[in-house]
Parts: structure tokens; sequence; C-alpha cells
């Protein structure tokens, strides 16, 4: 018997059979049952330990609308770590100083069958994103999953529709969303303040190359069939499994598709959001060095053209240029526009005014509340993902390639087209 | 005739037999990087097979292709080519492979080596000859281990193979292929195949209900919606099973439209909210452009929940029913529809929107003024436009501020007639929409109401519109001139303006002030001088500092209105920096004024600064300042004087002033 509180799920049931009024929207706003009372938690699994859940854990930890109450990670050290982590995070709030309510998995598999987890973090390398959300969103869970998306363009069409057709809250975590110089960055572009845009630069830098690397021994507790997934079988070296911003299996393009995934689920995400494309995408894809061509970069049917890694003036993270001014925009709330003054123009009630969100972990949390969609919903996180994949095709072939975002072909080239998919080892199903 | 035909076929078989060999000894001399006996140095080979496999399968060079394919499919079940090429042969065959390469593959699955198996077993997925489907489904039919059986199964279902059915469908009985059967007869689809899922559904089996909606999916996007809409009603019945129910309710209502309101109706009037949105996502899908007319409909007889989702979705068509549901009892209805006026409203629900901004409390009334802010339609402006013209002040300014959030610049001729406004209340809120939206065609407006001083809130407007103008210069000047007429008791705050916006002329202006013989304009221009934002300003401020008559008040001001320049100033050449520091510091009668200006002198990257400072750190009173001045300048002296940064480090060290400045000086002699 778990000692967790009542979550909101079984509040709701018991609220049922008592007869209360139910006819509210899904996670009942908090004024009903009381600012956080316990039964208006969001109860959430969090899949993959690593590097990259650190923040996002903490944030869960910290909110009193959350109930961590299962943690999963294919290394047992790290998994073992969270679930302590999470029990004295909660045990400090108790009179007693003690918590045990945390469950913790080698297999994904066991939190997807637990009926009382409302949401899962999926923040895992990006092979097993789509496997992973797939079976949470079919099994009536919300979903955060980590940028990119998916492994694959397939995949992310399989995401959004199952999203869409299981009516689950899905935000990717492309954050940059949330933050206001990106928003405004792309209000200025949408609002055509600087004129038609016909050129964008944008900074993802590079990954060392990928490497061949001899066989050392597993650790213990570090389970890395399941870790490998259904990407193909390697002997195992740490250098490919280790969480690392700047390498590690983020390298390798078994696991993703390098910087044009990982940065580029960021800043062409942006663009994809600017340019105002979050439903469709660019139609061609030309790799670096295609004939003498120093920069990748890919091009809208409007002409609008992305260079990656072209310098970016000030060394900021994406430029767009327009016939009548440019906008610059990087984290940290940097924005720079050409004339200066559009960085403060307010927007007129008939501007185009993008979707407003100052929080990226609590728009997820609100609309799993509201069912209201999150600002990067599986449809859009799809489209960008595509983006990435496309660009990272086109490298990997060595020729540019033409795309139909409509049907979402790659136009006459039969073997560019088999990497649309990637095929699962065995025994992994999705 | 024939010998020359002879001759051409011959000479294109050398050719093509030359370029085959050609192809195969560049194989060959990558064979052995492939599998270096160093692991690290297969990588570079391993790119160049990719990229004679990319190359070759260009579009347009079917030949090329082939012909790599082949050589490849040799050396894949060639035993005398080491394991680890081999492996990475067959991934490059998984991606250029076609009918040619059918045989080797075949021969790999049948083979003993479990990862080129599993590297053919792929490469058969991905292969475009049916051969390559009958390969796969003889494997499955010599059965092997569990594990490799899932695989089998996995890419018969991506192949899409119906001869497969009855094979697959075995496996759904066991638990560790069941998922992977499920998922395979839901992409075959046939008949047979949703017989052998509805089969394993009845006993329970893992996958086989989602395998059915995915099958149903399938077969509606094929162009079957009877078979599918079958599939979907029987899914949908089960019961305690929201997700199944949710995915089958759009497809069912898609599959059968003319069912659909008789679907959705009763979800929304029962209690499983997730269900609701679906219903509500599903009638969109359904009825398209026109979901707004048909929910707008049943809106009457929902609850609170379903009204709230549905109101998401009601476009302008349904205004009415909207501008309704913002009076219902219900707080969640009444702030949907509150946000939902602000996106789809017109000069229709100005009306509702503004009894409760101005009515309401709480979130209620909040959700009102954010809709009246963003309410798009053209009408609606003019609408509250009229409202700030007429009506109780509490009313007025209500309307006042919401032009203000609308950030509409045509209001502000009318907003500066509100700011000259008898009433307080009404004269705040077009003050403070002023503030955000006024223009330079308002700056005159505004400086009169400064003058007329009836006008609490006209300085501050001022200041904002005046401190954006993107004319500043022709802003001063307007300033300036009704600085002339203006009564003694106005001008300090159009002396503040003056000095926001800075300038020659304006200098100049407010410059002569501080020399009236009035002694309430000459305050005021002292006080605007000691603010102002360029460096020029520090001459008028040491004439101030250096007249003998000079209050003492004035004096202090000055200084410190020069310490500050010289600080801020750092654009402006070091000399003059320091000739105006070093003036002031002699004009300086009080020690703080003397110990600012050490400050300031540290912020001059210069010897002579550095000299400036040094008398003092030997002087008891000002010695702290002075060290921490020194220790400063001493860290940016590094990088362009490292002898003077040496000097005055070590100036610092001999002075003794405390521990920790001694410290700070040994850290940069150090690093000298």
């Amino acid at each position: 018997m778990k000692s967790h509180p009542f979550t909101r799920r079984e509040f709701l049931k018991r609220a049922t059979l008592s007869g209360a009024a139910l006819a509210l929207p899904t996670l009942v706003p908090s004024t009903v049952f009381g600012q956080n009372a316990p039964g208006n938690r969001i109860t959430v699994g969090l899949i993959g330990m690593g590097l990259m859940m650190g923040s996002h854990h903490h944030i869960m930890l910290g909110r009193d609308e959350v109930q961590v109450v299962a943690v999963c990670d294919v290394d047992r050290n790290k998994r073992e770590r969270a679930k302590a982590q999470t029990e004295r995070a909660y045990g400090a709030k108790r009179s007693s100083g003690t918590y045990k309510g945390c469950d913790a998995y080698n297999e994904y598999e066991r939190i997807i069958e637990r009926k009382d987890i409302d949401a899962v973090m999926v923040i895992t390398p990006d092979h097993w994103h789509t496997m992973i959300s797939l079976a949470a969103m079919k099994s009536g869970k919300d979903v955060y999953v980590q940028k990119p998306m998916t492994l694959t363009i397939r995949e992310g069409r399989l995401m959004s529709d199952t999203a869409r057709q299981y009516s689950a809250i899905l935000q990717v975590g492309s954050q940059q969303r949330s933050e206001r110089a990106f928003r405004k960055a792309c209000e200025i572009v949408r609002n055509g303040w600087i004129g038609k845009v016909h050129t964008i630069y944008t900074q993802l830098g590079e990954f060392p190359q990928p490497q061949t690397l001899p066989e050392e021994p597993i650790p213990d507790g570090f389970d890395y069939d399941r870790w490998l997934g259904p990407t193909p079988w390697y002997p195992y070296n740490k250098k490919r499994v280790e969480g690392n911003y700047g390498g590690g299996w983020r390298c390798f393009w078994d696991y993703g598709s390098r910087k044009n995934g990982d940065w580029g689920a960021h800043h062409f995400d942006i663009i994809q959001w600017g340019l105002g494309m979050d439903q469709s995408g660019p139609v061609e894809f030309i790799p670096k060095g295609y004939q003498g061509a120093e920069f990748q970069s890919h091009v809208y049917a409007d002409g609008t053209k992305v260079w990656k890694n072209h310098p970016v003036r000030n060394g900021e993270m994406i430029q767009f240029i327009g016939e009548a001014g440019e906008v610059l925009v990087s984290r940290g709330d940097r924005l720079e526009t050409t004339p200066a003054d559009l960085k403060d123009r307010p927007l007129a009630p008939g501007d185009i005014h993008l979707y407003e969100s100052y929080d990226h972990e609590g728009n997820w949390l609100e609309c799993i509340k509201t069912r209201k969609q999150p600002i990067c919903t599986a449809e859009i996180g799809h489209r960008t993902a595509t983006v990435c994949h496309l660009n990272a095709i086109a490298e990997r072939l060595g020729r540019p390639i033409k795309w139909n975002p409509g049907n979402e072909e790659i136009i006459g080239d039969a073997s560019a087209s088999r990497w649309l998919d990637r095929p699962r080892r065995t025994p992994y199903v999705m | 005739m024939k010998s020359k035909a002879i001759l051409a076929t011959f000479t294109l078989c050398a050719l093509a037999l030359a370029a085959f060999a050609g192809v195969e000894q560049t194989v060959n001399d990558l064979l052995p990087r492939l599998a270096a006996a160093k692991v690290e140095d297969r990588y570079s080979a391993q790119m160049e097979l990719q990229q004679l496999a990319a190359n070759a399968a260009r579009p347009g060079a079917e030949a090329d292709r082939a012909e790599l394919a082949k050589v490849l499919a040799a050396k894949a079940t060639d035993a005398a080519v080491p394991q680890p090429a081999r492996v990475w042969i067959v991934r490059q065959i998984e991606y250029i492979g076609a009918a040619e390469s059918v045989p080797a593959l075949t021969t790999l699955l049948e083979g003993q080596d479990a990862e080129l198996k599993e590297c053919a077993r792929r490469a058969l997925e991905k292969n475009p000859a049916p051969a390559a489907t009958e390969s796969l489904r003889a494997a499955l039919k010599q059965g092997g281990e569990l594990n490799w059986k899932v695989g089998l199964i996995q890419s018969l279902g991506e192949r899409g193979d119906a001869q497969s059915v009855s094979l697959i469908a075995l496996s759904l009985a066991q638990p560790e292929t069941c998922l992977a059967a499920a998922s395979a007869l839901s992409k075959i689809a046939t008949e047979q195949a949703v017989n052998e899922l509805w089969a394993a559904f009845d006993k329970n089996t893992v996958g086989a209900a989602d395998a059915l909606v995915a099958t149903a999916n399938r077969l509606a996007a094929k162009g079957e919606p009877k078979r599918a809409a079958v599939i979907y009603l029987k899914l949908y019945a089960v019961p305690d099973n929201g997700p199944l129910r949710a995915a089958t309710l759009s497809g069912l209502a898609k599959a059968e439209p003319a069912k659909a309101k008789d679907l959705i109706l009763p979800i929304l009037s029962a209690n499983d909210p997730k269900l609701q949105d679906a219903a509500v996502a599903a009638a969109r899908e359904v009825y398209g452009k026109d979901v707004s007319r048909v929910l707008a409909s049943l809106f009457p007889t929902l609850g609170a929940g379903p009204k709230v989702f549905v109101l998401r979705v009601l476009d302008a068509s349904a205004e009415q029913v909207v501008i309704t549901a913002a009076a219902d009892p219900e707080e969640m209805v009444r702030l949907a529809a509150l946000e939902r006026l602000g996106q789809i409203g017109s000069a229709a629900s100005i009306p509702v929107l503004f009894q409760a901004a101005t009515a309401g409390s709480g979130s209620t009334q909040k959700a009102a003024v954010a809709a009246l802010g963003r309410i798009p339609d053209p009408g609606a402006g003019a609408a509250i436009a009229k409202l700030a013209e007429q009506g109780d002040a509490k009313s007025r300014a209500v309307a006042i501020n919401t032009l203000a959030r609308r950030n509409d610049p045509a209001a502000s001729p009318a907003l500066l007639n509100y700011a000259g406004d008898p009433d307080a209340e009404v004269s705040a809120a077009a003050c403070a929409a002023l503030a955000k939206l006024g223009t330079d065609n308002e700056l005159e407006g505004l400086i009169r109401l400064v003058l007329e001083g009836k006008t609490p809130g006209a300085a501050a407007a001022l200041q904002a519109v005046a401190t954006r103008s993107h004319d500043k210069s022709g802003a001063a000047q307007k300033i300036i001139a009704l600085t002339q007429t203006a009564p003694p008791q106005q001008l300090a705050p159009l002396f503040e303006i003056l000095a926001l916006l800075g300038g020659k002329e304006a200098l100049a202006a407010v410059s002569i002030s501080a020399g009236s013989s009035n002694e309430e304009v000459k305050d005021a221009a002292i006080r605007a001088l000691a603010n102002w934002p360029d460096f020029p300003a520090t001459q008028s401020l040491l004439v101030i500092a250096s007249d003998p008559n000079v209050k003492l008040v004035h004096s202090v001001l000055a200084i410190q209105g020069v310490a500050r320049l010289v600080k801020s100033s750092d654009k402006e050449p070091a000399a003059a920096r320091l000739k105006v520091a070093l003036a002031a510091m002699n004009k300086a009668t009080r020690d703080e004024e003397k110990k600012l200006l050490l400050s300031a002198l540290a912020s001059v990257p210069d010897s002579k600064a550095a000299e400036a400072i040094k008398p003092f750190l030997g002087v008891p009173k000002y010695q702290q300042e002075a060290g921490l001045a020194a220790l400063t300048l001493a860290d940016a002296l590094r990088k362009t004087d490292k002898s003077a940064a040496k000097d005055l480090a070590q100036a610092v060290k001999t002075a003794a002033i405390s521990d920790e400045i001694t410290r700070k000086a040994d850290a940069i002699l150090r690093k000298n």
C-alpha cells in the first residue's frame, strides 16, 4: 500500500460515487478543492533520470500541485538516487520528516500500467521518446516529452495523431517557446514589422564526430539492452551511453539527428513559429558541402532560406532578416531589432498574438487541468522534428532533398525515403 | 553492320565489367579498415562506404545502385569477409538494396550469426522487392526464439503482408509476442487480420484493443469507413475504458457523420471530462467549419464542464450564445465565455464585457478587462472609445484603461482631451493611458497641461512620451519655447523632462536658467543639470560649483552630477573626463563629494588618474575609498598600462590600509 496522499483521480472517483457534482472540466479548478488540496494534485511518473531530467525533477518536486509517485531508469543507481531524492524532498515537508511513496522501476511499462498516475515526463534519449509516449497516451496519461519529439518522421505523425485521437495533453520540451524574447521575436516577424523575411541565420554548433568504440564491461545495475531499445545493437562503451551536452549519445546518428536534432529542435522550432509554419514546413534541404555550399540550409516554399551555423550578428542565436528590418534573439531574454523600437512596440488587438507562456512545465500542468492545448503540441513538435530529421538525412546522403510538407513525403528520392522511419530492433515493439 | 553491333555490345559489357570491377575494388579496399583490430579506426571506412552507398542510390542512377548493391550482397555472404565489415555492409544494403540483395539477405537470415541475422531482417523489412516478404515469412514459419519471432512479425507487419496473417495470429496467444502480433495485424488490416484481432480482443489479449483502433484508422484512411465504423462501434461500447472510448469516438463520428450528434450529445451530458473534451474534438473534426453552429444549438442543455469545452470552439456566428454564457451562474463558464469574447466578439459583446469589467470582481473582472483589451473587431474599438466619452467617471476610467490596453495610437487625441477632464479619476486614467500610447503629437498638449498645473498625472505622461520621442530635439524645442512664458513654479517638471531628452539646445536653455536671479527657477535648473544625461553638462556644473556665492546644496548637487557623468561617460576621451574630475575635486568642499570623485577617477583608465588618487592613500579619512578606487583602477590599467597598474597596486600595498585591501593589491601584483 502506497502512503502517498489522495490523487486527483482517486478523489474524482470517490466524488462520483458519492454523487458529487461532476459537471466539471477534467481537473476541476483549484477553487473547488482549495488551492493545492491533495485531491487536486497531478500524479506524475518520471522516465529517464539522466542529466536532462535533473531540472525537471527539481521543478516537479517544488510544485505543490504535483506528486511524483514513480521514477524509472535503466540505470539502477540513477533510479534509486532519484527515488531517495524524491522521498527526501516530500519528507522534508512532513512533520514526521520522512516519506515513503515513490517507486523506482527499470521498465517504463510499470509506470504505464499504473492507473493512479496521471502524467509522465519522458526525458530519455530520443530513440525512446515515441515508444514510451505512445504507450502513455494510450493508457490515458498526459505526456511531457523532451525535444526533439521523435527519432523519425513517421514516428512524429503517429505521435501527433495519437495525441489528437486519445485526447492526450502532450507538451514537447521546446521550452524556448515559453521565453518572452522568442515569442516577441516571432510576433514581430509574424506581424510583418520587418517586412517579408527572406533569410534566417541560426547557430546550432557542431558535435564531435561519432566514433566506433571498443567493447567495455557493462556496469552492474545498468540494463544496456533496454538502453539501446529499438536501435541497432553495438557493444557497450561508456562514451556511447553517457548524457553529455557536448557529446555522449547525442553524437550518434542511431540515437538522434545530432546537432540538427539537439539544438535544431530549439532554434528551427522558433523559426517555424516565426514563419507561421507550425502546421507545415520547408520544401528543400541542402547539406553543407553540396556544390560547395559553405553552410547547411533549408528553404520554404516562398523562398525564405534558413542557414545553419552561418555567423549571426553579435553572436546571437537566431537572426531573422526581412526587407524592412531584422530581429536578433537569444536565450536570457535577449532581443534586438532594427528598427530598434520594434522590440518595445506593443501589439494592437488586430495584430497576431501568439500563445503566451512563461513557464513551460507550468503550462503543461495547467493544460492537464484545463484540457486546453499546450504551447508546444505534438503536431508542432512533429513539424519541427521533421525539419531536424530532413536536414540530418540530407547531411548523411550528401545531397539535397525535396519535401512535400502536405503529404509528408520526400519527392523523387526512393533511397532517401527509406530514412523516413527506421526498423526497430527486436524485441522492442511500437 | 552486324559485327559493329557485336563490337558495341562487347564494348559495353567490357565497360560494365570494368566498372563493376572498379566498384568491387573500392569495396575490397575498405574491408580491412572496416574490420580494423583497433575498433576506433573503423569509423572513417564506415563513413566512406556509407557515402559510396548514398551516392550510388541517388535519383536517376539505378544502374549504379544495382551494381553496388550486388557487390555488397556478395560481400555480405562471403565468410572470408570479417564479421564487423559484413555488419556494416548489410546496414548499407538496408538503405539501397532491392531484388538483387534478397538472396544474400535470406542466406544471412537463415545463418547463425545473431547480429547479421538481425541486420538482414531490418534490411529485408526495408527492401522494396516482394521476394523480401517471402523470405521473412519463410523465416517466421521456421520459428525460433520468441525475441527473433517478434522481429520477424514486426517486419511482416511493416510490409503489410496479408499472407502472413494466420502465421502471425499464432503469436497472439503468447505474452512475449502478442503485442508485436497485434501491432503487425493492425498494419495488415485485412478482413482476416481484423477477425484475428477480435478473437484476441475477446480473450483480453494485451495490445488487441489499440491494434483494432489502429486498424480502423487505417481502414478509414483507405476509404472504407463502414468497416472502420464497425470496429469503432464495438470498441466504443467497452465499459470503463476512457482512453479507448476517446480514441474510438472521433473515428466513429467521422466514419458515420450522420450519427455523430447522437454520439456526442450523451457524452457531453455525462460525467467524464476527458471524454467531453474528446467529444468536442470529434465534433470539430466531423463538422469542420459548421462545428460552431452544431454545438451552439446544444449549448443551453449542457452542464458547466462541457459548456467550457464547447465555448472554446464557438465562432463569431455564435456570439450571442457566448454573450449569454458570460452571465452564467458558474464562474468557470463565465470565465471561458469572457475569454472567448475577447477572441471572437464584435461591438455587440462590448456591453457585457464592460459590465463585467466595471461591476464584476476577482477573476471575472480580470477576464473581462483582458478580453476588452484583446477583442480584435474594429467596431469593438469604436464602441469602447464611445464609452470613454460618456457616462459616470468610474465607467469612463475603465473604458480609458481599456483603450490603453488595446495599444491603439488612434485613441491618443481623445485621451488628451480626457486628461484635462475635471474628474480626477478620468484625468488620471487618461494620463496613464497617454503615458503608454502618447506620441509626439500629444507632446504640446501635455506640456500645456503641465503648465496649467491642474492635472497631477500630466508630468509623468509628458515624461514618458518625451522619453520615447522619435524626435528628441524637436520635443526639446517645443518644451524650451514654453518655458519662456511659463511661471517659475511650473518650470521644475519641464526642466526634468529636458534633462531626460538631453541635447545641446536643452542644455543651453537649462544652463541659462541655472544662472537665473529667480531662486525657484535657479533651483529647478540646477537640479535638472545634476541629472543631465550628456557629458557636456559637466561644464555647466563646474561653473555652478565654482560660483563663490552658490548655496551649499547646489554646489553639492553640481559636484555629484560631475562625478556621475565622469563615471558613466566611458565613450568620452579619458583626458576630458580626468580634467573635469580633477576640476571638481578642487571645488569640492565636503569629504563625501571627494570620496565620490575618487570613485569616479577609478573609472578613468589613465595613469594620470592613478597619480591623482595616490595622494589620498595616505590621508586617513580618504584611505578606504582611495584604496578601493586604486584597486579598481589598477585592475583596469593591467590591460593598457601594466607598469602604471603595478605602481598603483604597490602604492596601495605600501599604504597598508587594511588586510583585505592589501590582499587584493597583492593579487593584482601577482597577476602582473
